[in-house]
């Protein structure tokens, strides 16, 4: 049954490209948070009652829902269309929307950045989801954070690549760096 | 446990003493089924589970996001594991435990997609989530193709459902990519030789198909399924002598075209602005084809189908029941017209069955 006539032979070939696939993954992760624009995004966590108990929370931002008025000239979206978001950030912190296109803008002054993304509801706002969305909450730390919601603000520190691909490196309460995620 | 192994020695030896059987083909005999784990009883299923089970402890552990521990070191714990598993495959295998080492890789592939939800964890990836399952899908797939393994085999069916499912879930779209996807699924199939994938591999498309159907919210969606089953039903019954040919498939091929037409026309009753008298011709029709299908069951004493009718016919009336309560028929009355008909099908199997043992007895 086994086409190979010695099975080790066949286990090892499993091993290895399984190995290598989960070291690609985590490669690319580490690649894009160690060399990606850093900026800092105030988010919501979205459902406040079921908040931090699962092992994740879902975060909405403030650049996730985008006005009409941003969107690129004679843009027509859809759902699950690919946008590429302009963001325009003094330093790290504040980021506004000054556009939305489907086509990654060609040159950008020094104070924007690119983020991707990609919609998730088309309507008289654009909604737009960036990977940014889900936070794991570390084991046992669920009910203190579930407390300060309402009372602190949440922000998220995330690292954006050339490419515009975004990662989160940290969640943020009132400004200071809380839950810093180490590379390894 | 290993009852069946002792049976089956027994009776070697008994039909070796009347010449049937020669001491060697006897040793074959006894040797396959020592490889194939049947002569093993209970042990290769407790092993599968204990797969699962460790599997599922794994999986438990990444979901706990445990802090105490780094994130290289619990990657590490888990490329341990999962190597570990690989190596307990080759060492049974050595030992000619080809069930059991069966389990080992399937705890490995159990492993591996534990290892994708823990760097998914641990780096907040959001991006698209069936990502992450078609990766694991395809670390089955590549252990079912590499090992012949039949676990990694069914696990790999699994994930690719999953994986389409949740996709189309998404996307809202057709997805398309599941359809070669699962033809090469069948390849693999049929090259493992192993039947009940082939099996598991219809309930993965009849699961896709509803899945696709509900997710596009598709108008005259039951329309679809129901013309869908009719027409494999009708290729395999055209095409039977091919398809057989093919894969040895054709008859449970056209049991799973009844499934899929009978679950479309009963979807097209319940739905609500389906009108009395379309409600009527279409529980005609089915009740209609339902006996036909009993009938043709009966005919070639294929039980699959008969029993399929049997059922059918229950769940029609069923539903029948429940949609016409209060409106076409009074609740006494349906069940007058349904006692009716249930007997006068009991009086036709009734003579069926003597027409049945009239031949059997003229056998003898």
């Amino acid at each position: 049954m086994c086409p190979f006539r010695k099975y080790w032979y066949a286990l090892l070939i499993l091993a290895v490209t399984q190995t290598a696939a989960l070291v690609w993954m985590v490669g690319d992760r580490v690649a894009l948070l160690s060399s990606g624009r850093e900026i800092v995004l105030e988010t919501v966590p979205v459902d406040p009652r079921s908040l931090f108990r699962g092992d994740y929370v879902r975060l909405r931002y403030k650049i996730s829902s985008i006005d009409q008025t941003l969107w690129a000239e004679g843009a027509r979206f859809e759902r699950n269309d690919e946008v590429y978001v302009t963001l325009r950030a003094k330093g790290r912190a504040h980021p506004e929307v000054i556009s939305v296109g489907k086509n990654r803008p060609g040159t950008l002054k020094a104070d924007e950045l690119v983020i991707r993304g990609r919609v998730t509801y088309a309507g008289k706002k654009l909604s737009v989801r960036y990977g940014l969305e889900r936070y794991y909450v570390p084991e046992g730390e669920g009910k203190r954070l579930e407390r300060m919601v309402g009372k602190n603000n949440f922000s998220v520190l995330a690292a954006i690549s050339g490419a515009g691909e975004a990662a989160i490196k940290g969640l943020m309460i009132d400004g200071a760096l809380k839950y810093e995620e180490p590379l390894f | 446990m290993f009852g069946y192994r002792k049976r089956l020695a027994r009776d070697l030896d008994r039909w070796h003493e009347r010449g049937w059987v020669e001491r060697d083909h006897a040793r074959a005999i006894l040797d396959e089924v020592d490889e194939s784990g049947l002569g093993l009883g209970l042990a290769p299923i407790l092993a599968i589970l204990a797969a699962v089970l460790l599997s599922f402890a794994a999986i438990s552990f990444v979901a706990a996001n445990w802090q105490d521990m780094s994130k290289l070191a619990r990657l590490m714990l888990l490329f341990l594991a999962l190597w570990g598993s690989y190596g307990l495959a080759w060492q049974l295998n050595e030992r000619k435990m080809t069930f059991f080492s069966d389990a080992a890789v399937l705890l490995g592939l159990g492993i591996f997609g534990a290892s994708i939800m823990l760097i998914a964890q641990m780096y907040h990836m959001e991006g698209n989530p069936p990502d992450a399952v078609l990766i694991w899908a395809a670390g089955a797939a590549l252990a079912a193709l590499l090992l012949g393994s039949k676990s990694a085999l069914a696990l790999a069916i699994i994930l690719f459902t999953l994986w389409s499912g949740w996709e189309s879930a998404l996307t809202q779209e057709w997805h398309l990519v599941f359809l070669p996807v699962w033809v090469g699924l069948v390849l693999l199939a049929q090259r493992l030789d192993w039947r009940p994938a082939l099996h598991l591999l219809m309930a993965a498309i009849i699961v896709w198909l509803f899945v696709q159907i509900i997710n596009l919210r598709i108008d005259n969606a039951f329309e679809i399924i129901t013309a869908v089953g009719l027409a494999v039903m009708a290729t395999a019954y055209l095409a039977e002598a091919w398809i057989d040919r093919a894969t040895g498939f054709a008859h449970a091929f056209f049991c799973y075209g009844m499934i899929i037409a009978f679950i479309g026309v009963l979807g097209w009753q319940l739905e609500d602005e389906t009108s009395l008298g379309k409600l009527v011709l279409l529980a005609t029709l089915t009740l209609g084809a339902i006996l036909a299908a009993i009938f043709y069951g009966w005919r070639r004493g294929d039980n699959a189908v008969l029993w399929l009718g049997y059922g059918g016919f229950s769940i029609e009336l069923l539903t029948l029941y429940f949609k016409t309560l209060g409106t076409l028929l009074d609740t006494s009355l349906f069940f007058l017209i349904a006692g009716l008909i249930v007997s006068g099908l009991a009086y036709f199997a009734w003579k069926l069955r003597q027409t049945q043992a009239g031949e059997a007895g003229g056998d003898i």
